[in-house]
């Protein structure tokens, strides 16, 4: 078996068994690894309709072929499992080191079912899996948690903090202390099992099935890495937060929960003031060359981060011009174990919800929910984690905050999932994108920024409606391939399909080429769509917030667009082979191999 | 007067803004020659409100009183 370990972990919380099963080779080559595999089995196993937090749901921790492998970026993991909040498939992708580990340990994943009665623990070895009592760790932030279970080098711990464990709808699960698996809710799954972390242990080697050509293979990918400069320079110097100034200057900075599309602070909320006044240094993943990561400081806090889409959210979205303070809550978000787009973009409709006065009543305890008010992002930012006051109305997500007080239209979600940092009235390809993520309000299913913004890898007009739907598709289906893979997207700046089927290949034993990368990608996301289909997502779900289909931009180098979603929509379904209300044909499945 | 906005990797040409007297006919290659920015260095412009590629804005004559931006390769999110 090369590539994969050959072996998955099932563990029930319930009954406290625990089983090691074979992997399944030819469903792994399949659907890949990682987002194709635990989709393809969550959707075997369970009942899409059910409840995301009972017991009945399954959490899927679950690596692909080249994580644990000497591919440049090879260190990724996926959980998989059933969104709480939005009720679509979760998959959220996190770097780090720990998914490399559960590889060293032996594991290509491990399957989380049932809930145990009291708080525990699992801890896997080479030799050794036990489920233990976590009394102690309950409570305990995701720092405190890692700081205590990380007793050995070769360890890596993935933890819940309190927000998981109060079944907050948008917490995350961490690992390696500021790694997220963010987005979907997934860190509520993992506190409704009872479940506050996952401490790996190994050394073991990854079989590679052709040496020789996987190091040939990682040396060309690793010199275009470096020779690209976005990954081998824009990327490393600034990190993400590059982005703030460009898609300001494009108009499509969501401001004031995406009321305008240009924040005049954002020069003072950038990458590059980052770099200059609170970056200690570059903190990589696991084998990768590029080197986003921020490890940043300021004369409160010290940690990993922020992203860019981190700083948008508690930045221009909620007003803010405080790098500082983003940074603190960024740091807050990382300890209680939160998403932070989600969370900032929450406390966004909250200040709109009181700007239009329907906060009137809420006893802001000093730190007033409105917009340009720094202090409140880092007290609301700890109060909705730990669900206290206010703050417990906020925990499950800006849809149900403004659904509460019969304002739905103001949370700027798709599916329940916050969109991020780029307006779609300004992009209309990446409008396309979070109406049809099969997750919701995602911008990394199917990054349409690259070629609509950045010119990559070769410019697209932004507000052009021709040939949108075609790429959009395309830029979904290699995402899904390269997220089931292990690899970061981020080498999709530098690398294309050929270059991934021919690392594929030489790891796993394949003859792939581009066409089958796409392929194996567009199947993973039609058993996406099947799962959604089952669960009860409505066809009318494949939306955009009414604010961008019904309000032109107000000012700014977007003025007067909306998002063209009705224009664009039908020839997406056509071109995915679906039907009209966007279900796919028993003919597409078919020809999918599903 | 024309602004000239400059991001990361190119400020080391002129800091964050530069700003240019207005000449009839003065393009966004001038500009960019006047700064000594090397081409390979840029990817996107923005001038007027409008984003492209070096090769489709070059050429362009700026107006009195616009704002341009310069950007390098980058990308995110």
């Amino acid at each position: 078996m090369f590539g994969y370990m050959g072996k998955l972990l099932r563990i029930n919380l319930t009954n406290n068994s625990i089983k090691v099963e074979d992997l399944d080779l030819e469903l792994a080559k399949k659907f890949v690894g990682g987002r194709g595999l635990g989709t393809k089995m969550l959707y075997d196993e369970i009942d899409p309709k059910i409840d995301a937090l009972s017991p009945e749901n399954k959490l899927f921790f679950i690596n692909g072929p080249m994580s644990g492998t000497p591919t440049p970026t090879g260190g990724r993991y996926m959980v998989v499992t059933k969104s709480p909040l939005s009720g679509t498939i979760a998959s959220s992708n996190s770097g780090g080191t720990w998914g490399a580990r559960l590889k060293y340990a032996g594991y290509d994943g491990i399957i989380v079912e049932g809930k145990a009665d009291k708080p525990v623990y699992i801890t896997v070895t080479e030799e050794n899996v036990e489920i233990n009592d976590a009394f102690d760790l309950w409570g305990k932030t995701v720092g405190e948690t890692t700081d205590i279970l990380q007793k050995e080098k070769k360890t890596n711990v993935l933890a819940i903090g309190p927000a998981g464990e109060r079944l907050s709808k948008i917490a995350a699960i961490m690992n390696d202390k500021d790694r997220a698996a963010g987005r979907s809710g997934v860190g509520a799954v993992m506190g409704s099992k009872n479940l506050k972390a996952i401490v790996v242990t190994g050394n073991l080697k990854v079989s590679l099935f052709d040496e020789e050509a996987t190091k040939a293979n990682n040396k060309e990918a690793t010199q275009k890495l470096k020779d690209n400069p976005v990954t081998g320079e824009g990327l490393p110097a600034y990190g993400t937060a590059v982005l703030v100034n460009v898609i300001n200057a494009n108009g499509m900075f969501p401001t004031n929960n995406f009321q305008e599309g240009v924040f005049d602070n954002a020069e003072e909320i950038s990458g590059e003031t980052l770099a200059e006044k609170y970056l200690v240094r570059k903190d990589p993943c696991h084998r990768c060359p590029i080197g986003c990561g921020r490890y940043t400081k300021t004369d409160k806090v010290e940690g990993g981060g922020p992203e860019y889409e981190t700083i948008w959210a508690f930045g221009a979205d909620c007003g803010v011009k405080d790098l500082a303070k983003i940074i603190e809550a960024n740091y807050w978000c990382n300890q209680y174990g939160i998403d932070t787009i989600s969370a900032g973009a929450t406390l966004a409709a909250a200040m709109e919800l009181s700007q239009i006065g329907l906060l009137d009543h809420v006893d802001f305890e000093g730190h007033k929910l409105e917009f340009g008010n720094d202090d409140a992002i880092v007290y609301w930012t700890k109060k909705l984690a730990l669900r206290e006051g206010f703050g417990d109305e906020m925990a499950d997500g800006s849809y149900r905050l403004c659904e509460k007080y019969g304002r739905a239209d103001l949370s700027m979600s798709v599916k329940k999932l916050e969109i991020p940092a780029y307006d779609p009235r300004g992009v209309q390809g990446h409008g396309l994108n979070y109406a049809t993520s099969n997750r919701g309000g995602c911008h990394v299913r199917g990054y349409m920024i690259s070629p609509e913004i950045l010119g990559l890898p070769a410019k697209l007009e932004r507000q052009e409606l021709k040939d949108k739907p075609f790429w959009t598709k395309t830029f979904q289906d290699l995402t899904a391939f390269i997220d089931s893979t292990g690899l970061c997207l981020f080498t999709s700046f530098a690398l294309g399909a050929d270059d991934y089927a021919k690392i594929f290949n030489s790891i796993v034993g394949t003859n792939w080429n581009g066409d089958d990368v796409l392929k194996a990608g567009e199947r993973i996301y039609n058993i996406e769509k099947q799962f959604n289909i089952e669960a009860g997502i409505l066809p009318e779900e494949d939306t955009l917030p009414e604010r961008f289909l019904k309000v032109p931009m107000p000012a700014g180098p977007t003025e007067g667009h909306v998002h063209r979603l009705s224009e664009l929509l039908p020839e997406y379904y056509e071109l995915r082979g679906w039907d009209s209300k966007g279900a796919p044909t028993k003919e597409r499945l078919e020809d999918l191999g599903l | 007067m024309i602004t000239v906005k400059l991001y990361s990797a190119v400020r080391k040409y002129g800091g964050k803004e530069v700003l240019f007297d207005h000449k009839d006919g003065i393009t966004v290659r001038d500009i960019v020659e006047d700064l000594k920015i090397p081409l390979k260095e840029l990817s996107i412009i923005i001038l007027d409100n409008f984003d492209s590629t070096p090769d489709i804005m070059l050429d362009r004559i700026i107006k009195d009183g616009a704002l341009l931006h310069l950007f390098p390769p980058m990308a995110g999110g």
